[in-house]
């Protein structure tokens, strides 16, 4: 018995099927490409038809029950997502060679091969798209291997690096600077690698920060640039929810509580 | 969240709806305000034309914006527009609680004739809203009387296929024809493809 299924795509786009119907549909489009993709199409252009109401103000008790509802609700993580979070600039206009001058800091802890293999082969390593992958590869090849970094940094950082949900994303600031936060919420810490951050004056230091709705953790500081110190550096302490983290300028040894609003701030 | 500075340094032009999404997906809740503020009017809007009854909208739009919230890591910008996409979300959801509140049989003609009258005669009052309606008008023109009648019965009525049959008195698959028909013709008029 022929259903002619792909008769249904109008009426899938409509809402027009039954339940019964829709999974029938769904399930037959699977196996068509042609039914599916112009379900999609008709799907597009049935969103059209929602111009031809009015639109209409909710009263302001509903945005509240909303904002209110939001809070109590887990998004699912997405492992397979890639999180390309970069605000402001796009960085795929990343056409400069790999900086070793002395505002760029690499990874020179790991030896370029332990982190060749780490950074491409890690399981779960969820490697960024388009830009960030051409970006990952530059420092990649650029890989120095200076001081050697204390063993429990190398740990913590192969601990994030390695973790099935591990996210990494990059912010370019308005200056050149750009600023990369590896993070992994099972391992329950963040590693942040920075380039091209100016110099501060001895009184002065840039902290790191975990924050959260509750406010500002401090995560330690960062060694200025032009010290010769590892590039890409661990956050002090854990992750335990934090939902960004920021950088701020404080004074030299820092601050219990950020005191200059921050340079950046990376979700993750 | 309250993290007040995160405005300032996140965007150095006004967030697109694809960037707020995408914002929204890893847990930013100003990111979710600001969509919620641009775009609920829409929601709401279609959302009270389908479900008609205001309190039983409420509690429809809410659920739409925690899908919203829920699902924004699954929307793919290369898939198509995020209005789009939540304009999927909220006809759905309209339609399901139509169906879940109402047995057929109160859903008599006069009222799905009626909803065809003022979905076709609609003119969007908003700026911002004008250029679409008016391209929906426009494709609802080249469309027959009677494919623009299963249309809107559907859409706006949120019948079933099926529903849309008896209450015109055809067979179901001259309904099926009738919308598949016309929305071919409405798709390829407003250049979706």
């Amino acid at each position: 018995m022929d259903k002619q299924l792909h008769l249904n795509t109008g009426s899938y786009a409509l809402d027009a099927l039954d339940n019964r119907e829709r999974v029938e549909f769904e399930k037959f489009a699977l196996t068509d490409e042609q039914t599916a993709q112009e379900a999609r199409e008709l799907t597009e252009t049935a969103t059209l038809l929602a111009y031809g109401t009015d639109e209409q103000a909710p009263p302001p008790q509903l945005k509240a029950d909303v904002m209110a509802a939001i809070r109590n609700k887990r998004q699912p993580p997405n492992p397979s997502a890639v999180r390309d979070i970069s605000s402001g600039k796009r960085h795929g206009s990343h056409s400069s060679a790999p900086n070793t001058t002395k505002g760029s800091r690499w990874l020179p802890a790991l030896g370029a091969a332990a982190a060749l293999v780490v950074f491409a082969g890690a399981a779960g390593w969820v490697v960024g798209q388009n830009s960030t992958d051409t970006d990952l590869q530059k420092r990649l090849v650029a890989l120095e291997s200076n001081q050697a970094s204390a063993a429990a940094q190398q740990e913590a950082m192969l601990g994030i690096v390695s973790a099935s949900d591990a996210k990494i994303a990059t912010t370019e600031m308005s200056d050149g600077a750009s600023v990369t936060v590896a993070s992994s919420t099972t391992a329950n810490r963040a590693a942040i690698m920075v380039k091209g951050m100016p110099e501060l004056p001895a009184d002065k230091t840039y902290e790191l920060w975990f924050i959260s709705a509750e406010g500002a953790v401090p995560a330690g500081v960062m060694p200025n640039p032009g010290s010769p110190t590892p590039g890409m550096q661990v956050l002090d302490g854990k992750l335990n929810g934090a939902t960004h983290v920021g950088i701020t300028i404080e004074p030299a040894g820092g601050s219990p509580a950020p005191t200059t609003k921050p340079l950046m701030v990376q979700a993750l | 969240m309250r993290v007040p500075w995160l405005r300032s340094v996140e965007a150095l032009a006004p967030p697109s709806q694809e960037e707020l999404i995408r914002l929204v997906a890893s847990g930013d809740e100003a990111a979710f305000e600001i969509l919620y503020d641009e775009v609920a009017p829409r929601v709401f809007g279609l959302v009270r034309r389908v479900v008609r009854d205001p309190a039983q909208s409420q509690e429809v739009t809410q659920e739409v914006f925690l899908d919203i919230w829920e699902q924004a890591s699954r929307f793919d910008p290369d898939k198509g527009k995020a209005m789009s996409w939540i304009l999927v979300i909220a006809h759905r959801k309209a339609v399901d609680k139509v169906r879940a509140s109402q047995a057929s049989s109160d859903r008599d003609l006069r009222q799905g004739m009626k909803e065809f009258q003022e979905s076709y005669e609609d003119v969007a009052e908003t700026v911002e809203g004008q250029f679409e309606a008016e391209r929906v008008q426009q494709a609802l023109k080249s469309l027959t009387p009677a494919q623009q009648e299963a249309i809107s019965l559907a859409y706006y009525g949120g019948y079933t296929h099926q529903e849309v049959a008896e209450l015109l008195k055809v067979p179901v698959g001259t309904v099926k024809t009738r919308i598949r028909d016309g929305m071919i013709r409405m798709r390829d008029r407003l250049g979706v493809a």
